[in-house]
């Protein structure tokens, strides 16, 4: 049984719809986080699930209850869901104690003095603030105050976990931390989580599925290594790693991939990964991802590829980065180690095949 | 944000109160100044444009607001500029004068120049004798005399407005002008004053605004000269027996005019322009030298200082303690009298004072709970429902006091409502002329916090009520009591609205104050100003930390 089931919601702002009838279900104890560019409705799908927002249309369901339905007439307010969230802003409340915060769900549901008191110690200690109970929340550094938030979102065992952009205020350092111990808990406690980043490292780091919108629309959705190497759309392939993208002519297709002619003198043998079938004659993309197109200098070459010119080189540390152009389009190429090339140095530029992906244009 | 049917509710009957508060009353003006003896008549608005003395009050009207917010713009603008972007010393003190309106209110500083410049026995007008000049040089029963105390009086709204105008424009604009070769003097010419023109325009309809309601000063030194405006004839036409009410009402839908397409008009202009040099951000502006200008400075705020504070308090002071209430240059005897009278004779001092602090407490309570909950509604739930609210509890902004008091005696004299001879018909007056300040302080305070902090208790499992009483509330606790001091001091003083409404009982300080000055008692008319302003003075200095948020834009 799916612990939280989205049916076919729609949300509008006034005359601006945010969601076009998204459906999705996340399983019980996994993690599903929504990904997407700001803007594409992940947030506000997710205050849906929490019930800080009302859809126009659809059905949520919360393991087998309808928590929303509109057309019903069904809304469970947000206090009656059970369900734990953390804010992107932390949203503790200033004027209360540590433990004030952490205690106030379970003040609200009228547990009583000591058993707040040892599950509030319990949550605490989960997040190992339990020596800093006492202060206030302006006093803490922000990825305690994150902790602090994320104790007080699991204290009263909810049914779900929201998570709202949780580190999006943390330095890098922190941020690849945080996310560690934020899947840690998930696991230990088994919870049911949801999670909100527009950072395709971070989505692809914590959770067991991710689902990638766009437009207040499901794009795509399924483990990272499926939207990395299976992209059903552009929009897929562009936001899950960077790639270079040109266009091309199907020439011939075969069991495995496509032949793509690209300009006059440049054919590459790609994936079809798109769920429309590419025929011979139609336009294509192809996206290349920036390691997967390797440089050779002329003379060590067997000749396979394409020649290009190096633009720049940038030293990144560990990697190199190129940018090169080949028949009139600028690619970008990168691979480890120190500079091999200079700029204004011709190269041959390729491809692996079956390494690049086709996609309708 | 998620609305319960609790809440909901609770929307529906604010929305219903606030309407029934701010609506009905204005209704009644219309409706009676559309009949005359029972029947359906323009004569009263005919006659609004052909009699006279109406034409001349709607005249004076316009003429002496007008003549004032320039007087206002003449002391408020400079003493803004010194105060926020120059070098001068003590410059801190300067930000006091925003204080004024709450501890000498305008027709309090009336009284006091009544004081000062009565033709004969005003003490300026004593010192000018002494000093050889000859007969009365000063005569504040005029024109003139009107509107250089309500300039006086209007200028600390100007200075507040201008104040946080120049206190938020962007230094990095002066810099480029810098940088560009411009020296300080073309600086404050060709960027800050240009920038500070939206705010300076708007704190010159805010006085513009109060002084056309004012009824206090044209009451004390226009009427004696036979000089009215549109509130002292509305007032007059009210007390005339029988009260003209007909004609009242049509005079109070013309100052209701004469009020409305002002803030219509600048609400048109400034929607064209865009003004994003005015950010939120708290930034450090350079600080003008003031080199040799700076007694010129000095001078200026020195001298509004005296007008407006020194010669004022003084004058009560010492009329006060006079024998005569007067100063002669004949002998004069220091006593007490006056205050003992006050408090051993005369009637009404003892109860207007206990009338005052009830009817405050009361009022202000009342009208603090309605904007609080209704401001959240406006800042929390956005839609065509609480837009409408919003219109309403800010349409006293818009509503002179003397309209107030004429709408709530036309509408609460008769049932279903019958309030007038009760304390709730004053009540109910001063909650509706406070609420839009009450709105104003309560969403200035919650906008501070974030929404989230609503959300993260209300997914904890809160309900509505318990978020208020356990997140919402203590966050926003200090503001609202800021809120509710100045209410009170604000109401406890209330006159224009006060003064068509008491009844024999029901008297409140402000008229008192009134009664005193009409029956020539001058003595006794300063003790009890000074009374009220001393009260006034404690309140505020004393609660001045919760009120500092309130005094804010003044950097």
């Amino acid at each position: 049984m799916s612990a939280v089931s989205v049916d076919a919601v729609s949300k509008n702002f006034g005359t601006v719809a945010v969601l076009h009838s998204i459906s999705l279900t996340v399983e019980q104890s996994s993690f599903v986080t929504l990904l997407g560019p700001s803007g594409c409705g992940k947030t506000t799908l997710l205050r849906l699930i929490a019930g800080l927002e009302v859809p126009n249309a659809g059905r949520i369901v919360i393991g087998s209850r309808v928590v929303t339905a509109p057309e019903a007439d069904v809304h469970i307010p947000a206090a009656q869901r059970n369900v734990g969230m953390v804010f992107q802003s932390y949203a503790l409340w200033p004027h209360k104690r540590i433990w004030e915060n952490v205690a106030h769900p379970l003040r609200v549901r009228k547990v009583d003095r000591n058993e707040t008191k040892g599950r509030v110690m319990e949550a605490l200690r989960l997040v190992q603030l339990e020596h800093l109970w006492d202060r206030f929340p302006g006093e803490l550094s922000g990825g305690q105050q994150q902790r602090v938030a994320l104790a007080r979102a699991i204290v009263y065992e909810p049914d779900v976990l929201l998570l709202d952009e949780p580190l999006s205020n943390l330095d890098a350092k922190l941020r690849a931390e945080m996310r560690y111990e934020i899947r840690e808990l998930q696991r230990r406690c088994s919870l049911t989580t949801v999670y909100v980043t527009h950072d395709q490292e971070e989505a692809f780091a914590i959770s067991d599925r991710v689902c990638l919108m766009n437009n207040g629309a499901l794009e795509q959705m399924g483990e990272g290594l499926e939207l990395y190497e299976n992209p059903l759309s552009r929009f897929t392939a562009e936001f899950v790693g960077a790639a270079n993208q040109l266009v091309g002519r199907v020439i011939v297709t075969d069991r495995d991939g496509i032949h793509v002619r690209i300009g006059n003198d440049w054919t590459l043998r790609a994936r079809a990964t798109g769920s429309r079938a590419l025929d011979v004659g139609t336009d294509v993309s192809v996206l290349i991802r920036p390691h997967d197109l390797k440089l050779e200098s002329l003379e060590a070459s067997n000749g396979n590829g394409i020649r290009a010119l190096v633009k720049a080189t940038t030293y990144l540390g560990g990697a190199t980065e190129y940018v090169v152009e080949a028949s009139q389009h600028k690619l970008r190429a990168r691979e480890l180690g120190r500079p091999r090339f200079v700029s204004g140095q011709p190269v041959l530029a390729s491809v692996g095949d079956l390494q690049s992906i086709a996609l309708a244009h | 944000m998620i609305r319960t049917r609790s809440e909901s509710y609770l929307q529906s009957v604010l929305i219903a109160v606030v309407a029934v508060l701010v609506l009905y009353p204005v209704a009644w003006i219309l409706f009676i100044s559309l009949t005359r003896g029972g029947a359906f008549s323009i004569q009263s608005y005919v006659q609004l444009f052909s009699e006279r003395s109406l034409l001349s009050s709607f005249a004076n009207s316009i003429g002496v607001s007008v003549a004032a917010s320039v007087i206002a713009l003449l002391f408020g603008v400079p003493l803004a500029f010194i105060a926020v972007r120059t070098d001068l010393k003590y410059r801190g003190l300067i930000a006091l004068f925003a204080m004024i309106p709450f501890i000498t209110p305008a027709f309090i500083g009336g009284l006091a120049w009544t004081v000062l410049g009565a033709p004969r026995t005003g003490l300026l007008n004593v010192a000018g004798q002494w000093l050889g000049l000859g007969g009365p040089w000063l005569n504040m029963y005029s024109l003139s005399g009107m509107v250089f105390t309500l300039g006086v009086y209007m200028s600390p709204y100007v200075f507040v407005l201008t104040s946080a105008v120049l206190g938020a424009i962007d230094p990095t604009l002066e810099e480029a002008a810098a940088v560009s070769g411009s020296r300080a003097p073309d600086i404050i010419r060709s960027v800050v004053l240009p920038l500070a023109i939206p705010g300076i325009a708007a704190a010159a309809l805010v006085a513009f605004l109060n002084s056309a309601e004012q009824f206090g000063i044209p009451a004390i030194l226009g009427r004696p000269a036979n000089i009215f405006v549109l509130p002292t004839e509305i007032y007059s036409l009210m007390n005339r027996l029988p009260p003209d009410t007909s004609q009242a009402s049509s005079a109070a839908i013309l100052l209701l005019a004469l009020s409305t397409i002002p803030i219509t008009l600048q609400r048109r202009l400034l929607e064209r322009r865009s003004y994003v040099t005015v950010t939120g951000k708290g930034f450090r502006q350079r600080r003008f030298a003031l080199g040799r200008w700076r007694y010129a400075a000095y001078a200026i705020v020195v001298s509004y200082a005296m007008v407006a504070v020194v010669l004022p308090i003084a004058a009560l002071g010492l009329s006060s303690v006079l024998a005569a209430g007067t100063f002669s240059l004949a002998g004069n005897t220091l006593t007490l009298q006056h205050y003992v009278y006050l408090f051993t004779a005369y009637p009404a001092t003892t109860r207007s004072l206990i009338n005052g602090f009830i009817y405050s407490v009361i009022g202000s309570t009342v009208a603090l709970a309605l904007a609080a909950l209704s401001a959240y509604f406006i800042a929390r739930h956005r839609s065509a429902l609480t837009s409408t609210l919003r219109a309403l509890i800010l349409f006293p902004l818009v509503l002179p006091g003397i309209v107030i008091g004429t709408g709530l005696l036309l509408a609460y004299i008769r049932p279903p409502l019958l309030l007038y001879g009760t304390l709730w018909i004053l009540v109910v007056s001063y909650i509706t002329r406070f609420l839009p300040f009450g709105e104003q302080a309560s969403s200035a305070a919650l906008q501070q916090i974030d929404p989230s902090l609503e959300d993260a208790s209300s997914v904890c499992g809160a309900g509505w009520f318990t978020t208020w009483r356990t997140v919402l509330l203590p966050l926003i606790r200090p503001a609202l009591v800021g809120a509710w001091i100045l209410l009170f001091v604000s109401m406890m003083r209330e006159l224009g609205t006060s003064v068509l409404l008491y009844s024999f009982g029901h008297e409140v300080p402000a008229v008192v104050l009134f009664d005193l000055l009409d029956s020539g008692n001058i003595g006794a008319m300063s003790a009890y100003a000074n009374i009220l302003v001393v009260l006034a003075a404690a309140i505020v200095f004393g609660f001045q930390k919760l009120l500092r948020s309130e005094f804010a834009p003044s950097a």
